[in-house]
């Protein structure tokens, strides 16, 4: 079995030891961080794919082939989205459009969609189909890029690329969405980790409702609202998120404390991150958040900013995964420096089934 | 023989000239494994090119222009200023309560576990419920304080999945022995009437999530979750007890 599959099995089989085990057992920061804190890889398509024991061996094959080019247009779309259709579109198409409306330039749109890769997280599909899909699931801004792909020199190749939005997959209407993001819309009866957590499980669940793992036939993507109208509510959703962030942490103290805190947690330094957060952080999350798994770790830098009063609250998590999140918090002191209250850490998607 | 050795250079030309021909194309058939390469040997950082890095890289980059891009560019300002206040108005609804809450969470952060829960949970639920919040959200994890500060801040939730045994332990003890009055932090209220409405709800005997409430006039005893659904008993001002639930 591949190395990408096998993975992906242990890593559930491990999220479900640890979902199942009795509470006595360590304390969790918040559920699925232990996992990875005992060395479970955090590959982004680990997040949804189950293969039952029946599966056939083509679709072993197709996760494990499709999976790897998955991972790459992740990648590049974080890097440099303009080149996604130069290296992954199936011959003769560009399927990757790179325009989002009312973006002022080029440059802020390949920004903005940078931003969108570098919080999704991968979702295959239909995988005995002839084309199966690979979902980009982006929780912060409730948003798939739905790709369909097909078989092309031994490999797979892009055929396909389409915006759809969670809430649209679930049922919602032109009329009915909103710019804003459910999680972020359902503040403050939910918090910002809850409301990521259960609109995660939401949408994943619903994306599968649709296109199961293991289906065969070939289904089209809902486009009730229009891709041009996803679009639009897409660049709003990132805009405002990136907007918002890069004013924290772009420049300024915030920015100096979060490569401070991202350092510690990188070097998986207890003693500097007790150093960073003083009292804010208890002994038992210092050695959680710094033994996590270093594909968790590594790279990490701000995903969210939520800021309001006196208080900042700044998620982060590695370029290469969107599911656990850390997140580091400041209250303006007197002096209009910010002090950190405190430190922790979140699996989003921690509801899904 | 000399016939064919001009044959051959002008072979040799001609593929030459095919090949500088054709150079900028094959540029452009650069792979994504070259491209990677490509990216890495000319980080700026040098010593760290691993794919995260250069990942984290693009990340600060893409902030740092966004930035300069609203400070700069009357259309990006437009732009990212629409965007950013249907945030900021979502934002905006909880700074009241992240205010008080913080305040509540900071005098009691580097408290003792069990009782600084105790304590920390009473205050909150206070704020809480003067702000109309569901308690549902309301879990807590005594060990792990200081996360959840975080999470408090927004109004209020904590998410947790795994408790101590003892935990659990406690509050049971809690509850069989009734809460004294000087039980400090979870009731200075001295009516005993209603310590028997005070009951751990755990259907299965496994308690994943767990939310405490100790108050001090209007509020919520105890109140226990599990998957999301939570009982609270809740003692109003007029001493009459509420069962809420929520899911």
């Amino acid at each position: 079995m591949h190395d990408a599959v096998r993975s992906v099995t242990a890593w559930i089989t491990l999220w479900r030891l640890f979902r199942g085990r009795r509470a006595g057992a360590a304390i969790a920061v918040v559920a699925g961080f232990l996992a990875i804190a005992l060395g479970a890889p955090a590959q982004a398509q680990s997040g949804g794919v189950g293969l039952p024991d029946a599966a056939s061996s083509r679709a072993v094959q197709t996760l494990q082939a499709l999976s790897a080019e998955a991972e790459k247009v992740r990648t590049t779309g974080v890097l440099d989205t303009t080149r996604i259709n130069d290296f992954f579109a199936a011959r003769g198409a560009a399927p990757f459009l790179i325009g989002l409306p009312r973006s002022p330039d080029r440059a802020t749109t390949s920004n903005l969609w940078s931003y969108f890769f570098r919080g999704s997280q991968i979702y295959p599909a239909r995988l005995n189909a002839e084309r199966p899909l690979v979902g980009y699931y982006n929780v912060l801004a409730d948003a798939w890029l739905v790709t369909r792909w097909v078989r092309q020199d031994d490999t797979f190749k892009m055929s396909d690329a389409r915006v759809l939005l969670g809430d649209v997959l679930q049922g919602a209407t032109a009329s009915s969405v909103q710019a804003t993001p459910r999680w972020l819309a359902e503040l403050p009866d939910r918090t910002v980790v809850n409301g990521l957590q259960v609109q995660a499980a939401a949408a994943v669940r619903a994306f599968h409702a649709v296109h199961p793992q293991l289906a065969a036939g070939a289904a089209e993507v809902d486009d009730r609202v229009g891709e041009a109208f996803s679009r639009s509510m897409l660049s709003q959703r990132l805009a405002g998120l990136l907007g918002v962030l890069a004013d924290v942490t772009a420049e300024g103290p915030i920015a100096r404390l979060e490569t401070q805190f991202a350092q510690a947690i990188k070097a998986g330094d207890g003693a500097a991150l007790k150093r960073f957060a003083g009292a804010a952080v208890e002994p038992r999350a210092v050695s959680i958040m710094t033994q996590a798994n270093r594909r968790v770790r590594e790279g990490l830098s701000p995903l969210l900013a939520v800021e309001t009063g006196g208080v900042t609250v700044v998620f982060s998590a590695a370029p290469t995964q969107a599911r656990f999140f850390y997140f580091t918090e400041y209250h303006r002191q007197a002096s209009g420096q910010p002090a950190v209250r405190g430190v922790g850490a979140f699996d989003a998607y921690a509801q899904v089934r | 023989m000399t016939g064919a050795l001009l044959r051959g250079l002008a072979v040799l030309l001609a593929l030459a000239a095919l090949a500088s021909f054709v150079a900028p194309g094959a540029a452009q058939a650069q792979t994504y494994e070259q491209f990677v390469e490509d990216l890495r040997t000319t980080d700026e950082q040098g010593n760290d090119r691993t794919d995260a890095a250069l990942m984290e890289l693009r990340a600060k980059q893409a902030a740092a222009a966004t930035a300069q891009a609203q400070k700069t560019s009357q259309a990006a300002r437009g732009f990212f200023g629409s965007a950013k206040s249907l945030v900021k108005k979502h934002y905006k609804r909880i700074a009241d309560v992240a205010g008080e809450a913080m305040d509540v969470i900071g005098a009691y952060i580097t408290g003792g576990p069990m009782e600084a829960l105790i304590q920390f949970a009473g205050s909150l639920a206070d704020i809480l419920v003067e702000h109309g919040i569901p308690l549902a959200a309301l879990r807590v994890c005594p060990r792990v304080l200081n996360p959840l500060a975080v999470t408090a801040c927004f109004g209020v939730a904590y998410v947790v999945s795994k408790f101590d045994d003892e935990i659990e332990e406690y509050v049971k003890r809690r509850v069989r022995e009734g809460l004294s009055d000087d039980d400090e932090g979870v009731t200075r209220n001295r009516d005993t009437r209603y310590r028997g409405d005070i009951k751990i709800r755990a259907a299965t005997g496994d308690i994943n999530n767990l939310a405490v409430g100790g108050g001090s006039t209007s509020t919520i005893d105890v109140g226990v979750a599990r998957g999301g659904d939570v009982e609270i008993r809740r003692r109003n001002r007029r001493h009459r007890i509420e069962r809420q639930k929520w899911r």
